[in-house]
């Protein structure tokens, strides 16, 4: 450690160093063998490596962004209410979506699942029937650019206007599920909202490897799977809570 | 270009995608050579650079004014390359295992010499190389930002997430390693 110059007593090192001469050809040693290290070579890297770093960054800034961002806003200087308050209908189905999710993942297998105290309502039902068409909206997004034709060039053009209008209300959705402890709801919607921006922020005619990086993304932790399995439940929710009646 | 790093840092804080690609693009290339000295391969560490620059977007916040930007950066250098290479060793264990190794693993993938280049007379600094990577990741980066990196001890510990004696008993072990490694060659090295 003294040779690194993290000794406690450097002196008193110092005057053993001058009277013995053991300690002294160990010093030395150590001191080749740092010499050694720092002339390491690093290889350098190719030219093209910053531009590739930041590719793969900007790619990520999106979510990290919403991560960062988002949650500690709305948590600590957003009260709930007020948000709720304006952001109105929406957020007030995605507190029962997130109600929901919370009978959907601690009941036991098989229970069929209705969220304690939103049965009776005939507003609740169609509050439901807005989450589930949101995710019905958003499903039918992606599997139509897991279909879509290949090509050098692809018009995405529909799918980007779509999702640019479902974007607000996943986000909504998501932070309502992330300041409920839903993390696992959160989680889904988070790589839906993830994939939409992406979607939404292309010029509506992507390049062919572009479209191939969406799919990647989509069928990344299965996320039309598990889309579909949440805008289920949501639909059995909504009809379920009037006794069975269809809607 | 470094005379502007206080403002574009105070850019980047405040959300502009332009500065924030200005630091990547101005620091990859060294945060490549901290995290190299850690993980040992080129792959591993443009890896450990990726997710720094990911860690650097999440934290810029927290990060101070008065603090370094550059000592800093390296500290969450040194910690995702301490996670990258934790992450292959645990990978090169399970596969040791599969295979029936010894669970002896964790080879610095450059340099290390096998018995041709033995016989042919490898440089001393492959040599260096191959004693490096016989430590492990903690020691390895404690050692490296110790010694390449001019860090105290106390950042090594922050950036490591290690009890100051653990870091010095790190960086203890490494040089005990290497000089026992390093012991038939200690002549070249004059």
């Amino acid at each position: 450690m003294h040779v690194l110059g993290d000794s406690h007593d450097a002196e008193g090192v110092r005057t053993h160093l001058a009277e013995c001469a053991e300690c002294r050809a160990q010093v030395i040693e150590i001191e080749r063998l740092l010499a050694a290290t720092s002339e390491l070579e690093v290889p350098e890297p190719d030219a093209g490596f910053e531009a590739r770093i930041w590719e793969r960054q900007q790619r990520h800034l999106p979510q990290t962004s919403q991560a960062t961002l988002d949650e500690p806003q709305l948590a600590t200087v957003i009260p709930f209410w007020t948000l709720r308050r304006m952001a109105g209908v929406g957020a007030l189905a995605a507190m029962l979506l997130v109600a929901f999710m919370v009978g959907l993942y601690s009941a036991p297998p098989g229970t069929e699942i209705v969220p304690e105290g939103s049965a009776p309502g005939g507003g609740d039902r169609i509050l439901f029937v807005a989450v589930g068409d949101h995710l019905e909206s958003a499903r039918m997004v992606l599997v139509e650019l897991v279909n879509a034709e290949d090509g050098e060039s692809v018009d995405i053009s529909a799918q980007q206007q779509r999702a640019q209008t479902l974007l607000a209300n996943n986000r909504l959705y998501r932070q309502t599920a992330r300041l409920h402890g839903q993390a696992a709801v959160a989680d889904v919607l988070g790589d839906l909202e993830r994939v939409l921006l992406e979607v939404a922020r292309t010029s509506g005619e992507v390049p062919g490897e572009e479209l191939d990086w969406l799919r990647e993304r989509i069928a990344s932790g299965d996320l039309l799977f598990k889309v579909s399995v949440i805008e289920g439940q949501t639909r059995r929710a909504a009809t379920a809570d009037v006794g069975g009646e269809t809607l | 270009m470094n005379e502007n790093l206080p403002e574009i840092i105070a850019r980047a804080q405040a959300g502009e995608e332009e500065a924030f690609r200005m630091l990547v693009e101005q620091h990859s290339r060294s945060v490549f050579n901290v995290a190299y000295r850690i993980v040992g391969n080129p792959a591993d560490a443009e890896e450990a650079v990726q997710e720094t620059f990911l860690k650097v977007f999440k934290k810029l916040d927290s990060f101070e004014e008065r603090a370094r930007f550059t000592t800093w950066l390296y500290r969450v250098a040194a910690n995702s390359a301490m996670d990258v290479a934790r992450k292959r060793q645990r990978h090169a264990t399970r596969e040791a295992v599969l295979e029936g190794d010894d669970g002896q693993l964790l080879p610095f993938p450059t340099g290390a010499p096998g018995p041709e280049r033995e016989a042919q007379g490898i440089q001393v600094s492959d040599r260096v190389s191959a004693a490096l990577g016989r430590l492990t990741p903690g020691e390895r980066a404690a050692f490296t930002l110790r010694h390449l990196q001019g860090m105290s001890i106390k950042e090594i510990g922050e950036a490591l997430d290690m009890q100051s004696n653990a870091v010095k008993n790190a960086i203890f072990r490494a040089v005990q390693k290497m000089r026992r490694e390093l012991a038939p060659f200690a002549s070249e090295m004059s």
